[in-house]
């Protein structure tokens, strides 16, 4: 039997436990030790549960997500473990953001004081701002992080709108329905399924126009398994959105298809 | 390789030798086995776990006569081979195979944030947590409202604040989510 294991629980191991990747050896010894050591059974319950919540948050690596959802996800048990700590969390969430909401001016005090102290530099801060908003990533790198995690995390999607979008292509010159978003969330989840064979492992980026200029981009979209169908999802916040119609293009890196196009409009 | 052992008596009487020469510490023994490999299939995701450790006993006392005591090997050890050809067994049995292909759970995830379901949980959920104490609902309230590195600076905090260690503070909110779980799985099938 090996030592290391037996020195402390290492949680790279522990995750590989869960996601069906040790080797017989190393399965062996923590078999053994889980079923003559409670104390140590009781770690890796909580390594198991850390597991979960690094998937919830988006904190594992593509492949661990991958493993995670074809190895781990294999019992209602688990999904049940997973569900669990889902609804704990989004509920925690709300129960601390309703607790911890602050007057709006304690939001915007520095440009605030720049325009009430030196109101033309005020002014060349906010053009400034707004021309870098209006060339790209109009959500900035908050949403670019938000993205790269797992939308499926309520505590990541919080309250934003969800909607779906069917494709049209630009080769078919079919634009494919226009889907209405109204409400006023601070966010906006699209969910774009992609309604042909597609290999998981594709890589698309995503960008979203309007009037012919980019409003915001997501490099290296994340693609989901729904139901069968493989969906990408982009959340865009919507102060990026203007109204009128809008166009999603996901675009597969490398590679010259034409872009899959979903159309919404804002009203 | 057979479907199903049946336990008869006299393997378990030789099962029960083989783990110690005093009956009552073995009765003792076989007991703690049957817990461990509970934990065991438990950690597996296996649904019966209990069942599972039944069968696993039962092939071991099929086979203790065979044991050569004198090799002084740990119950937990030979136990674990006879655990992992039943896991093995478990996963390749045709119901959990069509648990393994269904796409539902493949996809399943979406359920976690289907906002019917979760609207209701949530609900269910706020119903249970206040038979609590405010300062055991603001505890579990806090240790889930954070993610990753905040969140492992505040359930230092939290643990600290209740005078206990970081395990001591995981295993309260362990023992408070399992009684959470039972309360809104009630609530939710009263809920119909």
């Amino acid at each position: 039997m090996g030592t290391a294991i037996r020195m402390n629980l290492d949680r790279e191991l522990t995750n590989r436990y869960f996601l069906g990747t040790t080797t017989n050896a190393e399965d062996e010894e923590i078999g053994v030790r889980i079923i003559e050591d409670m104390s140590f059974a009781d770690e890796m319950s909580q390594a198991e549960i850390d597991l979960i919540e690094d998937y919830l948050e988006g904190g594992l690596t593509d492949s661990e997500t991958e493993l995670f959802e074809q190895q781990y996800l294999v019992s209602d048990e688990r999904r049940e473990r997973v569900r669990e700590i889902a609804l704990l969390k989004r509920y925690a969430r709300g129960a601390q953001t309703s607790a911890s909401v602050e007057p709006v001016a304690k939001n915007i005090p520095w440009f605030r004081r720049f325009t009430v102290l030196v109101p033309v530099f005020g002014l060349v801060i906010i053009a400034v701002i707004a021309g870098l908003l209006l060339v790209g990533d109009k959500g900035g790198s908050d949403y670019a992080q938000l993205n790269r995690q797992n939308l499926r995390d309520p505590s990541v999607i919080g309250n934003a709108q969800v909607v779906e979008i069917t494709p049209g292509t630009y080769r078919s010159g079919t634009p494919g329905p226009v889907i209405v978003v109204g409400g006023d969330s601070p966010a906006v989840l699209f969910r774009l399924p992609l309604n042909f064979s597609v290999d998981p492992n594709t890589i698309y980026d995503a960008s979203i126009d309007h009037d012919g200029r980019k409003v915001f981009t997501v490099d290296g979209v994340r693609l989901y398994m729904e139901g069968g169908t493989l969906e990408a999802r982009v959340l865009a916040p919507r102060e990026v959105l203007s109204t009128g119609t809008h166009h999603i293009r996901l675009v597969r890196r490398e590679s010259d298809n034409a872009p899959v196009v979903y159309t919404f409009e804002i009203r | 390789m057979k479907d199903h052992y049946v336990l008869h008596q006299e393997d378990l009487d030789a099962l029960l030798a083989l783990l110690s020469d005093d009956r009552e510490e073995a009765g003792k023994i076989y007991e703690d086995l049957r817990k461990g490999l509970v934990r065991y299939f438990t950690s597996k995701g296996c649904a019966d776990s209990l069942e599972l450790a039944d069968e696993t006993l039962t092939r071991v006392a099929t086979k203790a006569v065979a044991f050569d005591k004198s090799l002084n090997i740990k119950p937990s050890s030979f136990v674990y081979g006879f655990a992992s050809r039943v896991f093995l067994e478990y996963l390749r049995r045709p119901e959990k195979r069509a648990v393994e292909f269904d796409p539902v759970i493949h996809s399943g995830v979406s359920a976690f944030v289907e906002p019917s379901e979760s609207d209701e949980a949530i609900d269910c959920l706020d119903q249970c947590l206040s038979k609590y104490s405010a300062d055991e609902r603001s505890m579990i309230v806090r240790y889930y409202s954070k993610d990753k590195q905040e969140k492992i600076e505040l359930r230092k905090r939290i643990a600290q604040e209740f005078g206990c260690k970081i395990d001591v503070l995981h295993m309260r909110v362990h023992r408070m989510r399992a009684a959470l779980r039972a309360c809104v799985s009630r609530c939710l099938a009263q809920k119909g």
